[in-house]
């Protein structure tokens, strides 16, 4: 099975599978290896799915030298790790720890304020604009493959929509900024 | 954001990694001396970073709903909604089943307790004077040869002689139906006062046939 291909073409089937296929085997073994609690260990196995998501997503994850379980689990590993280490200052939080465990382990010049403050934003915009935003940058989609998805007459159309909801979006995260200061 | 469409499209660019090095030289001096366009970069990165934060949180969400969700009903496709269907079908079949052949046993038993019971009245009878009284083909095979009986004949007494009702009685209906033997037609009638079928029993033993065993018919019509 190519799961890298599968997770780029149907990503949340992929994930379900993959999860479903490592869950017992990894939870059992951070219990027994790391001392984890059932809850500690399923954050840890959820947050390494995740991760394992984003790296192939942006592109740091091509291919796989082992099975994906091995993958996982030497994610889950350096994840378990970092929990115990962090065990007092740690959150239940989804957005915390997603900024605390991903995207802070290669950013480390955006803030967490900030991204809370986008994301506020980000909702604030609502779709489409945030769908056409997420395909574009998060996605890496051009501006045919987000016409296709979207349904738009053709791909300037989609180019001059996403220059408008990026203003838009800037516009909102500044206002967002201005209050909070 | 104070950039041109262009400028924009520029620095997603080199965010994205793709501009080649000497394009980015050209725009690491222009963030040096243009102010707005480094403050846009800076948005931008931070709105490309919330932007992929919410994709994550998304799947988060995704998974999470995998444990608080039944399997069956978050992977649940057209075909095993129709499994799932027919299996609640089947079960509902099987229970309805299970509760008939519950009820069946427990009508069947308690016939056969019931049948397999002497009315009251007639309990002093059976206890004390049947084995005596209401047993006369050992009587006349005193009096006559033993070998007057044949096969069914015996067969049928002797069960009707240790009080096997149940099974005595077709045997003795038989014997009556086919070879009008008044013996077996009031073994018959006694038979079923003795499974608890008395207007049955009382029936037979009223019949004219039987006055030769009057009796002991009025053991029973006179009780």
């Amino acid at each position: 099975m190519d799961w890298i291909l599968k997770i780029k073409t149907n990503e949340n089937e992929a994930l379900k599978e993959i999860y479903m296929l490592c869950k017992e085997d990894c939870l059992t073994w951070l219990q027994k290896d790391f001392g984890c609690t059932q809850d500690d260990a399923l954050d840890v196995f959820q947050m390494s799915v995740l991760i394992m998501y984003d790296n192939v997503m942006k592109g740091r994850l091509n291919a796989l030298s082992a099975n994906i379980k091995t993958y996982l689990f030497g994610i889950a590993k350096n994840k378990a790790l970092e929990l115990l280490r962090d065990k007092k200052n740690t959150t239940t939080d989804d957005i915390s720890m997603i900024v605390h465990y991903v995207v802070q382990d290669n950013e480390e010049d955006v803030l967490e304020h900030q991204i809370s403050t986008a994301l506020n934003a980000l909702d604030q915009l609502g779709d489409p604009c945030k769908s056409i935003l997420q395909l574009y940058y998060y996605h890496d989609m051009n501006m045919e493959e987000i016409t296709e998805k979207m349904g738009y007459k053709n791909a300037d159309t989609t180019k001059n929509q996403k220059y408008k909801c990026l203003k838009r979006l800037q516009n909102i995260y500044s206002d967002h900024i201005l209050k909070s200061t | 954001m104070k950039s041109s469409q262009e400028d924009i499209n520029v620095l997603n660019v080199y965010l994205k990694g793709r501009l080649s090095s000497e394009e980015t030289n050209v725009l690491k001096e222009r963030l040096a001396l243009e102010m707005d366009l480094y403050a846009d970069l800076q948005d931008l990165k931070v709105i490309q970073e919330g932007l992929r934060v919410s994709v994550l949180k998304d799947k988060m969400d995704l998974l999470r709903n995998i444990e608080t969700e039944p399997l069956i009903e978050s992977n649940m496709s057209g075909a095993s909604v129709v499994h799932s269907a027919l299996n609640k079908k089947r079960r509902y079949w099987l229970g309805l089943l299970l509760l008939l052949i519950i009820g069946a046993m427990m009508w069947w038993f308690y016939q056969k307790q019931t049948r397999g019971s002497v009315s009251q009245e007639y309990a002093i009878i059976f206890a004390e004077r049947f084995d005596d009284e209401l047993i006369l083909h050992k009587t006349m095979r005193a009096a006559v040869q033993t070998d007057e009986l044949n096969q069914a004949q015996r067969r049928a007494y002797e069960m009707y002689s240790i009080q096997l009702f149940d099974d005595a009685i077709p045997l003795l209906d038989d014997l009556w139906i086919s070879q009008k033997d008044t013996l077996a037609l009031f073994y018959l009638g006694v038979s079923h006062l003795g499974i608890g079928e008395k207007e049955k029993g009382l029936l037979i033993l009223n019949k004219p046939e039987l006055t030769k065993y009057s009796k002991q018919t009025n053991l029973f019509i006179n009780h």
